[in-house]
């Protein structure tokens, strides 16, 4: 796809950009007296009816932001990208409904670049050859749920499915800034995963069926650090460039994860041309719906505001 | 096949010369039409949003445009002085005929690859409209500045053209 055919969105998302929260309305969010001030910000910041029903309004903001981007982007394998994560949270909450007897509707994530209704047909008939070739692990991941009733084990495996898929998309769309986004995340992931292996003692067995497989990264060497504690995976992160401080749990490495996309996706601000500003856009939307509903719920529980800065990583 | 041959050689000087100024149109035209249209796309895109934005990006979009009038201005010169639009054909040498051509490339090649440099700097530039619309006048100047280089290429083409008159 060539730069020249974003030229229309690039555009058009620098505009919506100066609609995004900025820093030092982020910080005035998280200084406000309490909710009921959080809420009358965000309704001044272009939230409507936030006082009213917040969750209605952040999810209508982010529903604007998809169909934004879905009308003005010129490649359906962006949009693949950008919702390739809520295509594998839908085919987990099918699998898992569908195992449970649960109605899987309320648990699908919008946007989506895969239709939920053809996921959802798909598992109930147990049709996964219907389903794109993203999901080709889908079967696997079945019949490890059906047979074990492990819904873990089943995550873990589409977990891995979706990583390796977002970096196989990435590639597919030639775009230097979208593939090393997608192998940032990726290898950002893996030592989540690792990370999380190590803290719950999994074996090496399980740690190597959860770890994907990404150029650059040395599984082995990875698993036995896993096999070796937290600490052996927080080395083996900065040794990749994952800026890693401390050691401080799960959260912090998530936290520091995010810093770290966050970083990249600045970069999207220097390039004029291509899919990078979308990406950007949309990530940064994301991020500001979920620091508004992690603020909205510290300052329900009354937690101070340095507490709510190092929820939100600022 | 002998007068064939002897017709050929003696307008084969004035169809190089003319060759030349078709191109200075053609070339510096095609790179102002990708240009200007490169522009217009993302102007739209900044107008679609905040249609405010319109007198903005206009002047961004009709930057990479005169690259396609010097090439025309140059072409229109050289075929004067060939007697294509009026007057008699100019009888030339090959050696003549490569002269003028010569004259008419650097607006050829300049105006080509200038605009669409320019195009390129004017979408960077409707950016810096879109998210800050009162610094407009740095991004057409920051445009702008590519336009030296057409103009430079335009004085060599007229310059040489001149010469040769």
């Amino acid at each position: 796809m060539k730069d020249n055919s974003y030229a229309f969105a690039v555009s058009a998302v620098r505009v919506r950009e100066t609609g995004l929260l900025t820093k030092t309305q982020t910080e005035t969010l998280v200084t406000a007296e309490d909710v009921a001030s959080v809420l009358r910000l965000l309704e001044d910041y272009g939230y409507s009816d936030a006082s009213t029903d917040p969750e209605a309004a952040i999810s209508d903001r982010m529903s604007s932001v998809t169909e934004f981007i879905k009308g003005v982007c010129p490649d359906d394998g962006l949009l693949s990208f950008l919702f390739v994560n809520n295509d594998f949270h839908n085919l987990k909450a099918a699998m898992k409904c569908s195992v449970s007897g649960i109605e899987p509707d309320r648990y699908f994530l919008p946007p989506s670049a895969i239709s939920y209704g053809d996921v959802r047909r798909a598992v109930e008939e147990k049709r996964f050859a219907d389903l794109p070739e993203i999901f080709s692990s889908a079967e696997y991941a079945w019949n490890t749920l059906v047979k074990t009733m492990n819904g873990q084990m089943c995550e873990m495996i589409l977990d891995r499915a979706a990583i390796e898929a977002s970096v196989k998309i990435a590639a597919e769309t030639e775009d230097e800034f979208c593939i090393g986004l997608a192998d940032l995340r990726a290898k950002i992931s893996a030592f989540v995963i690792a990370y999380r292996c190590a803290a719950a003692k999994k074996s090496k067995d399980f740690t190597s069926e959860a770890l994907p497989e990404l150029c650059g990264i040395d599984k082995k060497a990875l698993v036995s650090a896993v096999l070796s504690g937290c600490d052996a995976v927080i080395a083996q992160a900065k040794r990749y460039g994952v800026p890693v401080d401390e050691s401080d749990g799960v959260r912090e490495l998530v936290l520091s994860a995010e810093r770290c996309e966050d970083e990249y996706i600045a970069r999207s601000m220097f390039i004029s041309m291509g899919p990078a500003p979308i990406i950007s856009y949309y990530l940064k939307a994301q991020r500001e719906a979920s620091r508004i509903r992690v603020i909205l719920s510290c300052k329900r529980c009354g937690l101070g505001e340095d507490v709510i800065r190092s929820r939100i990583g600022m | 096949m002998i007068r064939l041959t002897g017709e050929f050689m003696e307008y084969l000087g004035l169809a190089i010369a003319i060759f030349g100024a078709v191109l200075a149109a053609l070339l510096s035209g095609i790179g102002s039409a990708k240009g200007v249209g490169m522009v217009g796309e993302a102007a739209a895109g900044a107008v679609s949003e905040d249609p405010n934005m319109f007198s903005k990006v206009l002047v961004l979009q009709l930057l990479p445009g005169t690259q396609g009038l010097y090439g025309l201005v140059i072409a229109i010169f050289a075929l004067s002085q060939l007697g294509i639009l009026g007057g008699e054909l100019a009888v030339l040498t090959v050696s003549e005929g490569l002269m003028y051509f010569a004259a008419c490339m650097p607006i050829a090649i300049v105006g080509l690859f200038s605009a669409i440099a320019q195009a390129r700097s004017a979408v960077a530039g409707v950016g810096i409209v879109a998210k800050r619309p009162d610094q407009n006048g740095k991004a057409i100047t920051m445009a702008a500045i590519v336009e030296f280089y057409a103009i430079l290429a335009l004085l060599v083409s007229i310059l040489s053209l001149t010469g040769l008159a």
